[in-house]
This record gives C-alpha cells, structure tokens and sequence, in this order.
C-alpha cells in the first residue's frame, strides 16, 4: 500500500473568506480522508449571553459573522420575541425582509467573487465585488452601516425607510440587473468556468438526505426546502416565489441556484415594497424571557436554528444558533473523500462557509 | 406558535432516533444547556417542514450515546458538545471521532461550570452610581467582582 | 470567440472610471446616517446616565456628582443607542470614525470645559 502524506488546508488560504483548518489524508493526488477542526475565530458568544442584557446583546447576535449579519440579528430577535409572545408590526416585518433579501443579494455576489477567485478568475471576482458595493451603499445609506446595521431591536426595527427610498432601492436594483446578467452569464455560460465546476464534488440526491444538507447545498441536489415557505415572522406570506432547485448535485449547479436566488431577491424585494404597509416600526417590549423557544430562518447559506432560553431574569439561559455551515461541514467532508486535490479549494468554497457562523 | 418537547429516558434514545429516522425525519440540531445538575439535550428534526424536538437530560457524570450509527451527520454537533461541554458522548463512528481535537481551545471543555446566579453586566464604575436602578440581591459582592471583572475587561 | 464572452466587460472596464474612491488622495464618501463616531455638546448634558445605562459595549461613564461624561471610543461599536435614549438630544453620531491611535484613550468631557 502507497504511502499516505498530510497536507493540511488552512487556515490561511487565500480561497478562504475566515479560517478554517482541515488535514487532508492525501495519496498521491487523491484525498483518502478530511478531517475538519475548526476554533480559529471562536469567541465565545453563546457563553456571553449569561452577561449581557437581552435586549443589548441584539448587537453581539448581529457580530456572529460580517456576512450574515442581519440574518443572525434578526434570528435572534425572532426567537426572543417568540419565548415572550411578542407580536412584531405588518410594516417592521416588511422592512425586515427587504432588508435581509438585501443581504441575500449581497452575500451571493460575495460568493460569486469567491468562487471565481478560487478558480483564478480574478477579474469576475472584482466584478462581482464591485456590484456588491453598491448594494452595501444601499445599507450605509439605510441604515448607517456597510456591513453591521445595528438596525433589528426586539419587537421591531429601529429605523424606518420612506417610500422615495424604498422606490429608489428598487430603482437601482433594476439598472443593477443588466450587468448583473453579463457577471451571471459569465459563471452559467464560459466553457473554461464550466470545465472547472461541472461534475466537481457530485452530491446525490440520497446523499444530500442522508447527510442533513440545507440551503442551496440540498437545493441544488433536488432536495426542495426553503424556510421562507413557512415562514410568518417576515412578509413572506404575502409573496409568491418558487424555491431555486437544480437536480446534478455539482458545483456547477449550486452556482445555479445561488444565481437564480440572486434574481428572485430582486424580485422579491420588487414585491415587497409595492405591498409595504404603513404603521408601526416597533412593538413595545417589556418584562424579561421565561420561556424557551426555537425560531428557523432562512439565511443565504441555508437553514439557520435560534434557541433561547429565558429564566425570568434579563439574563438568557442559554442562546444557540445553529448556523447552515455547521449542517453542511459533514457534506463537506464526504464530498472531499477521493476527490482531486485541485479540487479541494472548490470544494471548500461550494458549500459557502461562514466559519465565523459555525464557531460563534 | 406551540412546541413540543417529547421528554426522553437516556436508555430510549436510539430507539427514539431510529423511529426518526426510519419516518424520514432529517436531523436538523442537537442542543446541549447545562443545567444545574447536569445538561439537557436537545435533538430536533424536521420532515416537511413538521418541526419535532426531544428532549434528554444526563447527570453530570452520565454519559449520552451517539447517534452517528444512525445519522452521520451528527457527528459535528456530538464532537462540539464534548469539546466545549465536556458531555461524554461514547461510541462516535470511528472516522468522525476527533476526540476532542475538533474545537481548538486553550482549556477544555469551558463551558462545563454551570452558569452562576445572574450577575449583571460589568459597568464601569462610576463615582456615584446610580441609586434609581433597581440592582438584584448581593450588591456588596458585586462592587468587588466588578473591579476585578473590569480589570480583566480593560486588559 | 466561445472563450472571450467576458473581452467586452473587460475592455470597457479599461476605459471606465475607477470605480474605488482614491483614498486618501480623495476623501471618502459617507452618507448622512453614517454611523462614524459619538460627539456630544457637554453644555446641554444634565448627566443623567441614560446612555451609560443604554451602551452594549460599557463604552461610557457618567459622573452625576463630578459632572463629568467620559467615552471609551475604542470600546464604542456605533449601535446609537445613546443618541437614540439621551433625554436632551446632546449627543449626536458624527458620520467620521474614531481615528487610529497607538493606545486606547478615553475622552473626558467635563461641565466647564470650552467646546472646540
């Protein structure tokens, strides 16, 4: 038998938007086995709700991670207001929702930098960054922040967004739609693009069930689920969209998926502020949490899980978010046994990680 | 919005899982909260949107079997638990048991204390603080601690 | 010309406007809610401890006796929530952030002290 060699990925690498360390048992060019290992950017968050009120650690939530900041923000908010029975405004669910589908478009675009950066297209990476800039000019001009918005409070939103705003959002989004085509296209249609992603860590359809997958990871293998079907925290009722799903189960298809869910964002936002109502941006909130609750969201990397749980005092008893990379490491991991190793950055990047998610 | 906790003895919870799994239930996270005298688990799973949890407590000296004999992907949550918790999780899959190499830390298993009586946050001391805020019992305990707490904040 | 879908993108980007600001030669653009840093008017301040109670990050003291609101603003992570609780409206968010420094200081403001 050959012998094996370790090669260890991370956590520095320049594929890798947070560290992450993974040792690959490599013969000759072929993985044989990856073990994950992961506490480079560990903070110690969910330990941190024993100190900080619950209404103020709304701003630690939103620092879990830079990319998904408003969905963690608002994850949390929703379960908190869930343990104490606290009925949100029509008009902050809405904000809501425009705000985060924002954020889905973003964090797409910055997936689709990454990707191309992985492959050593570095020209679409800068392209796909610079139209996220002007999505993350949208945020600093709504809500004062590029990246951490500050902008979620239980019971509501802090802020409010005028209808000349909200119209002019959609407005820019529109002219954004031209080129965002020509950067899509360049992904879905450049023979050399489509050499490096198509039938690179294949996941079947049994495969993505039995390995728990969520978010595009299972959406792209035929596995059709998207939280915001049920979702009735966020305006989601009141508009009309399909779940993105591709069937080949490659990288080539979860690109699909994400580019498609990049449209139906701008649809969906397009949707929103025709139907926003006027009213309200908070609820009152008071007394402290006494019971536990568990809220689901869908973030753009997945399926995200917020637990809380209250003890009567303004101290949560514990706080746990189960963040959609954390779902998808084990799929990694089976993804990354007997593939190439210049595969192995793609791989990584395919399933969208968000290590400062996963490790709080 | 309702939810069920099924509440679970420790020597059920294969058979629990296997029923589970053999409904099609996809495993969606398992929770560990340290209590006083122990931790409590909590599995969820899903299937079509039909959110389900169980519930699971273990003494502190106790010990949880692992599930990855029936759902693989279990592994990363049993391995975080024993990393940060200390929750002896026995009989993980050979290829996924990290024995405790998973989560890098300094120290092991820094979650294990239970959390003590709240304490309110570290406010740094003013002069003359606030007599209006209602303050919880001990306050005397906490002018010191604060000093210390906030030494260590600032350093 | 299957292999060079993306020349045109490419040659027009050659030809375009820069499209990142040229900092510092050129200053940086923030909006009007930007939130840079916290300034207060220490003249309209009656010390209450609202924003002390309020800040997340513990970033502010207030001495009702002394008369003196002090800011740690390396501490400070830009929620607001002070400008949004004080009862006099006298602090504000200034759209510049703290500027870099080799320690962390605090700002003392004191009730006499002249307003630059």
């Amino acid at each position: 038998m050959a012998e094996t060699t370790v090669i260890p990925f991370g956590p520095q690498h320049p594929v890798l938007p947070e560290p992450v360390h993974i040792d690959l048992e490599m013969q000759d060019e072929k993985v044989l086995r990856a073990i994950p290992s992961i506490g480079y950017v560990h903070r110690g968050l969910e330990k941190l709700v024993e100190k900080r009120d619950y209404q103020k650690f709304v701003y630690v939530a939103e620092r879990i991670c830079g990319i998904c900041s408003f969905g963690h923000g608002w994850g949390y908010c929703r379960a908190v207001e869930g343990a104490m029975h606290i009925d949100v405004p029509p008009r902050a669910k809405y904000l809501r929702t425009i705000w985060h589908e924002l954020s889905r478009i973003h964090s797409h675009l910055l997936w689709l930098g990454l990707m191309a950066d992985a492959m050593g297209f570095e020209n679409l990476f800068m392209s796909s960054w610079r139209m996220r800039e002007k999505i993350l000019d949208i945020f600093e001009e709504t809500t004062g922040g590029r990246i951490i918005f500050s902008v979620c409070k239980i019971g509501g939103v802090r802020r409010d967004m005028e209808k000349g705003t909200l119209n002019s959002i959609v407005d820019r989004l529109t002219d954004m739609e031209a080129e965002l085509r020509v950067i899509t296209d360049e992904f879905l249609k450049e023979p050399t693009v489509i050499r490096r992603m198509s039938g690179v860590g294949v996941l079947s359809r049994e495969d993505a069930i039995e390995l728990c997958c969520v978010g595009p990871v299972a959406r792209a293998s035929g596995v059709v689920g998207d939280m915001r079907l049920i979702d009735t925290e966020g305006a989601y009722q009141d508009l009309s969209f399909e779940p993105c799903v591709a069937t080949e189960g490659d990288c080539l298809a979860r690109c699909k998926v994400r580019i498609a869910e990049l449209f139906q964002s701008i649809g969906l936002i397009r949707q929103a502020v025709e139907k926003v109502p006027d009213g309200e941006i908070a609820a009152l909130v008071r007394g402290n949490p006494k019971e536990e609750f568990f809220t689901r969201i869908e973030q753009p990397r997945g399926e995200a899980i917020y637990y809380v749980k209250g003890n009567g005092t303004k101290f949560l008893d514990r706080m746990r978010v189960r963040t959609p990379t954390n779902a998808n490491i084990p799929a990694l991991v089976r993804a990354l046994q007997g593939c190439d190793y210049a595969d192995v950055p793609m791989l990584v990047v395919t399933i969208d990680p968000c290590i400062s998610c996963t490790e709080r | 919005m309702k939810q069920e906790y099924t509440e679970i003895e420790s020597p059920a919870l294969l058979d629990n899982v296997k029923e589970m799994k053999e409904d099609g239930y996809r495993l969606v996270q398992i929770c560990c909260t340290r209590v006083p005298d122990g931790y409590e688990l909590t599995y969820s799973f899903d299937k079509e949107y039909n959110f389900c949890h169980l519930r699971l407590t273990v003494p502190e000296s106790g010990w949880v079997m692992s599930i990855t004999s029936l759902y693989w992907s279990a592994f990363i949550y049993e391995n975080e638990m024993h990393d940060l918790f200390g929750l002896d999780v026995r009989h993980i899959a050979n290829d996924v048991d990290y024995k405790g190499t998973f989560y890098r830390l300094s120290e092991k298993a820094p979650w294990h204390t239970p959390p003590k009586k709240p304490a309110p946050p570290v406010r740094p001391q003013a002069k003359q603080p606030p007599v209006s805020k209602a303050a919880p019992a001990g306050e005397a305990v906490k002018t010191t601690a604060k000093a210390e707490e906030g030494a260590k904040e600032h350093g | 010309m299957a292999y060079l879908h993306f020349a045109r993108n490419v040659l027009a980007s050659m030809f375009r406007h820069p499209a990142t600001t040229e900092y510092p030669l050129a200053p940086r653009q923030y909006q009007n809610i930007t939130r840079g840093k916290v300034e207060i008017n220490i003249d309209d301040c009656i010390f209450c401890g609202m924003c002390m109670r309020t800040c997340p990050a513990d970033a502010i003291r207030v001495d009702r006796a002394g008369k003196t609101w002090e800011i740690n603003p390396f501490s400070c992570v830009q929620c607001g929530g002070c400008v949004e609780h004080c009862p006099k409206k006298c602090l504000k968010m200034d759209t510049n952030y703290t500027k870099p420094s080799e320690k962390k200081t605090e700002m003392v403001f004191h009730a006499d002290t002249p307003q630059t």
